[in-house]
């Protein structure tokens, strides 16, 4: 190769790296508009009175999202855990973008087909056996875990929604490119997204209500009520007030 | 008093350990990735019978996998796991485990320690979460210690299944009155016996081309049009494709005489009941595998048919100290 070409692509590289800066992507729970506060009891639609005592979920694929559709990808595959013992938001991926006004995020919530499948004893964390996320009895990875209690009666009741398998993984888009209702600038004190966990609820099956009371619906390993829960999530997220 | 012996067992940990088969068995596949160890097989026994394994401390594998039934759960249809909870599959046997390429019912796990996962996270079955089991195991000195003799890196989730499959590769059952006609013992089967197996090796019986080999099973997953619609719908959830509704792997037949009641859901009684079944071709389904038809047997040929079948027990493994509670 010549020497020009190698130092021009030396200065591309170079400049590249000046502009592009650190930023970290955060994720919020809430309940509603509301931070969620774990252990404090909430109400869903059903009526049932419940509170959230883990959440699980991988998170990868990545993106900022220019104006012009085009993106701004960030490697890897993130499993995030909150629970009682961590805060309400946290730091998921950092990442280093251009510097540059963004109109918005996309990422996939799951573990893409490709690594879905290969073997277990060989992955490391976070697909490991010890992540708590391999799924034996159905094909792949848990990709969402949801756990708490609600309240049966008088009792204290636990509740799970464990979602997973292939056609369950979420592609979710906050970049409006067609209305301009999002905007993202880097540099930033973080990418903050929300999460409303309270979303879980918002449908049962046909129409019904999503009631802990029923078995169906206070314990969920796959089947028809997480490919609803699939629907319910796509509107759980939202791109928060950037500070 | 279960954990007397693992004290003994640090000494054990680098031998080597090999599982004995007779000559008309391949030898044991063992993965590179979860080498044999006599220390690893005793902490898998161990652990195999603990019932600190699941939730709430009331379930253990030995709980559904017996040994007095060839590791089956001696006549329930589905097992219970913690809490009372039942199940929606019959605990298959554990029989020459080892052997086997699929494992579930439905074939959807590729091997002993991903599929040790299941029944310790399922919430019919122990109930755990890999997370809390591991702390509790911590908890317990002996078993720190005995993981920390076998696994460079302790105590883990992983380490828990590689010990457990360790025991379960050397769950071999090779001494039936047919291994020993095998092996040249021509007063090995009962006159009946022999009628059975040549109707089971006949086109006419057609039992041999999935049940063959040493395990009496091709491993493969197939439609026996055990009923018109399966509310467990098998392989189908796995492949998404609708040809593979109802299909669920074929068992090994060693030991079957004590491994009732029989199918994917325990929902045939007896053994003859079974024969019955592929006797009269099965229930109308499109799925049904190819081979699936009247066979036209007669009563006396199914008397021999099962004659065969109970031919394949073998006590000495149900009654193997190796594999019973340990000491």
């Amino acid at each position: 190769m010549n020497k020009w070409r190698v130092l021009a692509a030396a200065a591309v590289v170079a400049l590249g790296s000046a502009l592009a800066v650190p930023v970290e992507l955060k994720v919020a729970l809430v309940v509603g508009d509301k931070p969620l506060v774990m252990g404090q009891t909430y109400t869903n639609p059903a009526g049932n009175t419940y509170e959230v005592n883990l959440l699980r979920f991988y998170i990868t694929q990545v993106a900022l999202v220019k104006r012009d559709g085009s993106e701004v990808r960030a490697d890897g595959l993130h499993l995030v855990e909150f629970s009682p013992t961590t805060p309400q938001e946290l730091t998921v991926m950092k990442m280093n973008v251009p510097a540059g006004e963004y109109a918005g995020i996309r990422f996939s919530i799951g573990v893409p087909r490709e690594l879905n499948h290969l073997d277990v004893v060989h992955q490391k964390a976070p697909l490991d056996m010890d992540s708590g996320m391999y799924w034996s009895w159905n094909p792949g990875y848990i990709f969402y875990r949801f756990e708490g209690k609600y309240v049966k009666g008088t009792t204290p009741t636990p509740f799970l929604m464990h979602m997973g398998t292939d056609s369950l993984m979420q592609n979710i888009q906050l970049a409006d490119l067609e209305q301009y209702s999002t905007s993202i600038k880097v540099p930033s004190s973080g990418i903050r997204v929300n999460l409303d966990v309270s979303k879980v609820f918002a449908s049962g099956l046909g129409g019904q209500a999503y009631d802990l009371n029923k078995p169906e619906y206070a314990q969920v390993h796959g089947g028809p009520v997480s490919q609803q829960v699939y629907l319910n999530l796509l509107s759980a997220w939202s791109l928060a007030k950037q500070r | 008093m279960v954990l007397g012996s693992l004290a003994g067992m640090v000494l054990a940990a680098s031998a080597v350990y090999v599982v004995k088969v007779p000559d008309h068995f391949p030898p044991m596949p063992i993965p590179a990735d979860n080498a044999m160890s006599a220390a690893k097989v005793e902490l898998g026994h161990q652990l195999f019978y603990d019932k600190r394994l699941s939730g709430d401390n009331s379930v253990a594998c030995a709980s559904c996998h017996k040994p007095e039934f060839a590791f089956s759960d001696g006549g329930k249809a589905v097992s219970t796991g913690v809490k009372g909870r039942r199940g929606t599959r019959n605990a298959p046997t554990l029989t020459d485990v080892g052997y086997r390429s699929r494992l579930f019912w439905e074939g959807g796990s590729p091997r002993l320690e991903a599929q040790a996962v299941g029944p310790l996270t399922n919430p019919n079955e122990m109930d755990s979460d890999p997370t809390k089991l591991v702390a509790r195991l911590k908890a317990i000195p002996q078993y720190r210690a005995a993981f920390a003799a076998v696994f460079p890196d302790g105590l883990s989730m992983l380490n828990l299944t590689k010990a457990i499959s360790a025991f379960e590769r050397t769950l071999v059952s090779s001494n039936s009155p047919w291994d020993r006609y095998r092996e040249g013992d021509q007063t090995a089967l009962s006159v009946v016996a022999l009628r059975g197996m040549k109707i089971f090796f006949s086109e006419k019986g057609d039992c041999f081309h999935c049940h063959q080999g040493q395990d009496f099973t091709d491993d493969s997953l197939r439609n026996t049009a055990l009923t018109t619609v399966y509310s467990d719908t098998g392989l189908a959830p796995i492949t998404s494709k609708d040809q593979d509704v109802g299909k669920f792997k074929v068992p090994t037949l060693r030991n079957v005489e004590l491994t009732g009641p029989y199918m994917h859901d325990g929902s045939i009684k007896t053994l003859r009941d079974v024969v019955e079944h592929y006797n009269s071709g099965g229930a109308a389904n499109l799925n049904a595998d190819p081979l699936m038809r009247p066979l036209g047997l007669s009563e006396a040929e199914v008397n021999d048919l099962v004659a065969f079948l109970k031919a394949l027990t073998d006590h000495s493994f149900t009654q193997d100290p190796r594999f019973g509670l340990p000491k």
